[in-house]
């Protein structure tokens, strides 16, 4: 068939005009075979975010829209124009929610009880339905976000005020020996019930003894420590239970302990507990928020409770998130440790703080309590005492001693690390300040060993105040298991000139941002 | 009886008709002779009204055109045949389309008396069987010829022919000036040639004008032209390179 | 002091010849007007110029849509994702088409497909003396060659801004549903969602005023030919040039006074 241009060009045009007739229709909702509908309406508190048209869904099928919204009595009175395929009962209810966070509200129509409706008879035309209290908006949620996060602000202010200050920082100090203190007495509490205490306690002092001994064959007790980590592994691995059940008899005793130092701890605990009542107050709210969303109650509630919706609201999430810039990857850990140091019988603690901002790199803060002279530097002084049966052999720094037959006393002093991190594969760089003086440093991770396998050393106690431009070196290695414990050992200063050079072993223990998370929220551990 | 008085026209500057007067006998051949550039095409586009004088009037039968609107142009243009000097033929449409254009446009012939009447107006001018070719694919002289046919469709009463054998070879020259003479013999038109050829201008004109320098300079038969007294009208009869034409 | 002075002599120059261009377009424009009431249009020329602007432009246009509707939708991805909006890729798609690139693109390939034509046909017939054969026949130029096209183009110009923008908003879909592995119902329905009946008839409108445009220009432009093939050549590009920025002018101007 042979068609003339007039016949071809009406044909198109016809139906490129049809088509836009169809796609006008459908986009302008005209509908020539309207479905029949019938009218209900509701009344709102607020009719915000809906407006004629707006979808009124019953199980998240759209079953009409709205069809005009009259202000009555300070309400709003919406009235919806329902498919007549589908029925309303009397005791349907309809409240409006919102798709997302950022998107649009619509009416949701929700059965109160299916057995009940199937009794009754659907609701007829221009009937009133209840409708549930609108839920809170946005808003107003906000709202109440900001007024914890200020709450939070005003406590870590406060927080601030009593820390920042020169009375704060004796307050810390206070508390420090106090827990210095404790420390000491869970020292004791520990050596009261060696007998209780499990195998792997036995080989720490066997380990130490050993370690006395390692002063004149320095090689073979180095071979001999390693030996003594696995053993230690090993042991924990299948202590574990009976370690726990120590743990708990130790803990018992250590309220004993606490009781009787109440006093002193008191004095000290009862700012943090002014601070912390605050920072609890926050919480309860937080908590209070979070039972809240649990049990569906609110707008986030309703929201957290509706899948898509929750999946938009991840998506939203996600790509803010996207949008900060990499807040998910910032990491804190924390470790605490302590050396034992051989030649002096001194010993160094330290409690680091690392923030890691991302996988390549981290900033370590902290504080040691270090003998005297340690790292080239001078530090505050101060005095601790300790109790023992057993006071150790050579007292080498005699300041300020107090001694009786059990106890004796020993000065350290108070030092500050901050340092910056720099992964590449397996090393790391550290440089900044060691011990309150200037140091550098590098690690070096055993390959497939998880990490937990670390050979390390550090040179500090540049530019120190004691004038000497000579590097404190220390070298070792430490092994963690368990995710938080780790052991370490090797050799402290090692080029001294002073024959200071020593052997130190040492442990402690490390968490994360997890653990912490685990401990406040009770989740799944990672 | 078409008339020019006085016509000047001007194109940047260059002054082409320098107070032209001619008129035009009816039912009569006038031979325009000049120079290629004197203004000729100039004065032949004035006659149909497809350019206006700057001053000066055209009169058709006493209706002096620039007086009249375009709707009457229109009609008055239809009085009127054109031989273009390459035919201007739309070269969009065959040639029967071309002849039978103006018979479309104006008359509301049945298709079978169209096509009569192109086959009998290309028949006049000596062509058959090439109703369906394109003009691109005729000579020159075939399409001077359709031109003529397409010109003479309407049986005009004026036909303007523009350098009817300019292009051509003497042979074809020469048929085509018979053709101009047999026709305007068998349709009675006023034709109106202009033409650099003066051989084809003595066998076809009754009357000869010669145009120099925007204005005539001399007009009459044939036989006073070939003795004429002036020097330039000798000078351009004789085709000689010395005289007073300044080259 | 010559030497500066010429210089303002250009700009003077240049102004004049602007302002000159565009009263003898709408004079031009006019006397088509004049023509339609005088000799109503040439219906046989209208249809030729119709199944040129329309059916033959088809896969020029629809290929244009196609490709930039799919570009459309990839980007909107981009920049979607990133606020987790991807279900706004639809409206994003459809509303660009219908409101913008659907006529102006349609306006712009069709000016180069049909206005350089129609500038070097008419070019063409006006130093082949074809133009003033046919006044000379008592045909009006005007309605015989310029009327039939602006008219055939204004009506098809919204006609292929349709095919443009549904085959665009179709290209989207194709990259949503099928490289990007989204859900096609969304892109659909949001569409529906957002687009107004407005949004598809003011830029249908921009169409119609579009299709004026470039046929006025291209016809006038022919019209104005002179000195032999390089002077068709010549009016051809202006015609082109001038009818796209006239569109993309008409665009703005349009669009600031209908949305």
């Amino acid at each position: 068939m042979k068609l003339n241009k007039e016949t071809k060009v009406g044909l198109f045009t016809v139906a490129i005009l049809l088509i836009l007739v169809f796609f006008s229709m459908k986009v302008g909702k005209i509908n020539l075979f309207k479905p029949p509908t019938y009218i209900i309406s509701t009344y709102f508190a607020s009719a915000n975010g809906i407006g004629i048209g707006t979808n009124v869904e019953m199980a998240g099928i759209k079953v009409g829209t709205v069809k005009k919204i009259k202000l009555e009595n300070g309400q709003a009175h919406v009235y919806m124009e329902i498919n007549s395929k589908y029925k309303i009962y009397p005791d349907y209810t309809a409240s409006i929610r919102s798709m997302s966070l950022l998107g649009e509200s619509y009416i949701s129509i929700t059965p109160a009880n299916t057995a009940q409706a199937l009794s009754s008879k659907p609701v007829p035309e221009n009937e009133i339905i209840k409708s549930y209290k609108s839920p809170e908006n946005m808003s107003s949620l906000i709202l109440k976000f900001a007024k914890t996060a200020d709450n939070l602000e005003a406590v870590t202010k406060s927080l601030k005020k009593s820390i920042g200050t020169k009375t704060g920082e004796h307050k810390i100090k206070a508390i420090l020996a106090n827990i210095a203190e404790l420390s000491d007495n869970l020292n004791r509490l520990v050596y009261l019930n060696q007998k209780n205490f499990n195998v792997i306690m036995t080989n720490f002092a066997g380990f130490s003894r050993n370690i006395n001994g390692l002063t004149v064959e320095n090689d073979r007790a180095l071979t001999k420590t390693i030996h003594n980590f696995r053993a230690i592994s090993d042991n924990l691995r299948q202590e574990l239970p009976s370690i726990t059940d120590n743990i708990k008899i130790v803990s018992a005793n250590l309220g004993d302990i606490l009781t009787k130092n109440k006093s002193n701890i008191n004095r000290s605990l009862v700012h943090i507990r002014k601070d912390t009542k605050q920072l609890q107050l926050s919480l309860n709210q937080i908590y209070g928020i979070s039972s809240k969303i649990n049990k569906g109650r609110g707008t986030l509630g309703k929201l957290v409770n509706r899948s898509s919706v929750y999946d938009n609201l991840n998506g939203s999430l996600k790509g803010i998130n996207n949008l900060v810039g990499g807040f998910n990857s910032f990491k804190v850990g924390m470790n605490i440790n302590s050396q034992y140091l051989d030649h002096t019988n001194g010993s160094v603690t330290e409690v680091n703080v690392k923030l890691q901002p991302s996988p390549g790199h981290y900033y370590i803060l902290g504080v040691d309590s270090t003998p005297i002279n340690y790292g080239n530097s001078y530090g505050e002084t101060q005095t601790t005492t300790y109790t023992t049966n057993n006071p150790p052999s050579g007292q080498f720094y005699p300041s300020s001693v107090t001694t009786n037959t059990t106890q004796y006393s020993n000065s350290n002093s108070l030092k500050f690390n901050a340092e910056i991190a720099k992964n590449f594969y397996n090393w790391t760089f550290l440089g900044g300040l060691m011990y309150s003086t200037g140091g550098v440093g590098v690690n070096y991770y055993v390959p497939d060993t998880n990490r937990n396998l670390k050979l390390y050393a550090r040179a500090f106690g540049f530019n120190s105040n004691n004038g000497s431009a000579e590097a404190y070196v220390n070298a070792g290695v430490s092994y963690t298991f368990l995710r938080h414990l780790f052991v370490d050992t090797g050799y402290d200063d090692i080029f001294s000139k002073h024959n200071n050079r020593s052997l130190f072993v040492g442990g402690g223990i490390k968490f994360t941002d997890k653990d912490l998370e685990y401990l406040i929220a009770g989740s799944k551990m990672p | 009886m078409i008339i020019l008085e006085n016509i000047n026209k001007s194109f940047k500057n260059v002054k082409v008709l320098n107070n032209l007067n001619i008129s035009f006998e009816d039912k009569k051949i006038t031979v325009v002779i000049g120079r290629s550039g004197e203004g000729k095409s100039v004065m032949l586009k004035h006659i149909v009204g497809l350019l206006k004088p700057d001053s000066g009037r055209v009169l058709f039968n006493d209706i002096d055109l620039n007086s009249i609107n375009k709707k009457e142009l229109n009609e008055l243009r239809k009085k009127f045949g054109m031989v273009f000097q390459d035919g201007a033929l739309f070269d969009s449409i065959n040639i029967f389309e071309n002849v039978a254009f103006p018979l479309r446009q104006h008359l509301k012939l049945s298709e079978g008396d169209v096509v009569k009447k192109v086959i009998s107006a290309l028949n006049d001018v000596g062509l058959s069987g090439i109703e369906s070719k394109m003009p691109a694919e005729l000579s020159g002289g075939m399409r001077k010829r359709v031109a003529v046919a397409r010109a003479l469709i309407l049986e005009p009463e004026t036909v303007l022919f523009d350098e009817p054998t300019t292009g051509l070879d003497p042979i074809m020259s020469d048929v085509i000036n018979n053709l101009i003479i047999s026709t305007q013999k068998h349709f009675k038109y006023t034709g109106i040639i202009i033409s650099h050829d003066i051989e084809g201008a003595y066998k076809t004109a009754d009357t000869i004008a010669m145009l120099y320098e925007g204005a005539i300079i001399e007009k009459g038969d044939a036989e006073k032209f070939k003795t004429s007294d002036n020097p330039v009208v000798r000078q351009f009869v004789t085709g000689s390179m010395i005289g007073p034409i300044v080259i | 002091m010559d030497f500066i002075l010429r210089y303002f002599e250009k700009i003077g120059l240049f102004v004049l010849y602007i302002i000159n261009e565009l009263g003898s377009l709408i004079i031009y424009l006019w006397n088509c007007i004049l023509s339609i009431l005088r000799y109503s249009v040439n219906v046989n020329n209208l249809f030729d110029q119709m199944a040129f602007i329309g059916m033959d432009s088809f896969y020029i246009v629809g290929l244009t849509g196609l490709f930039v509707g799919m570009v459309l939708s990839l980007q909107a991805y981009y920049a979607a994702r990133i606020v987790g909006v991807t279900y706004m890729i639809g409206p994003t798609v459809a509303l660009a088409m219908t409101r913008e690139l659907g006529p102006v693109l349609t306006a712009l390939m069709i000016t180069a497909r049909c206005g350089s034509s129609m500038a070097s046909e008419i070019g063409t017939m006006k130093i082949s003396e074809q133009v003033d054969a046919l006044e000379v026949m008592a045909v009006d130029p005007f309605y015989f060659l310029s009327v039939p096209r602006i008219i055939a183009s204004m009506v098809m110009l919204p006609i292929m801004s349709i095919v443009t923008s549904l085959i665009g908003i179709f290209g989207g879909y194709v990259v949503y549903k099928f490289f990007l592995g989204l859900n096609g119902a969304v892109f659909v329905d949001m569409i529906y969602k957002y687009i107004k009946l407005s949004d598809i008839y003011n830029g249908l409108l921009k169409a119609v005023f579009f299709g004026i445009i470039l046929a006025t220009i291209s016809t006038f432009k022919g019209f104005e030919a002179s000195g032999g093939s390089k002077g068709v050549g010549r009016v051809t590009t202006q015609a082109v040039v001038l009818s796209s920025i006239y569109i993309l002018f008409a665009d703005y101007i349009l669009t600031s006074i209908l949305f």
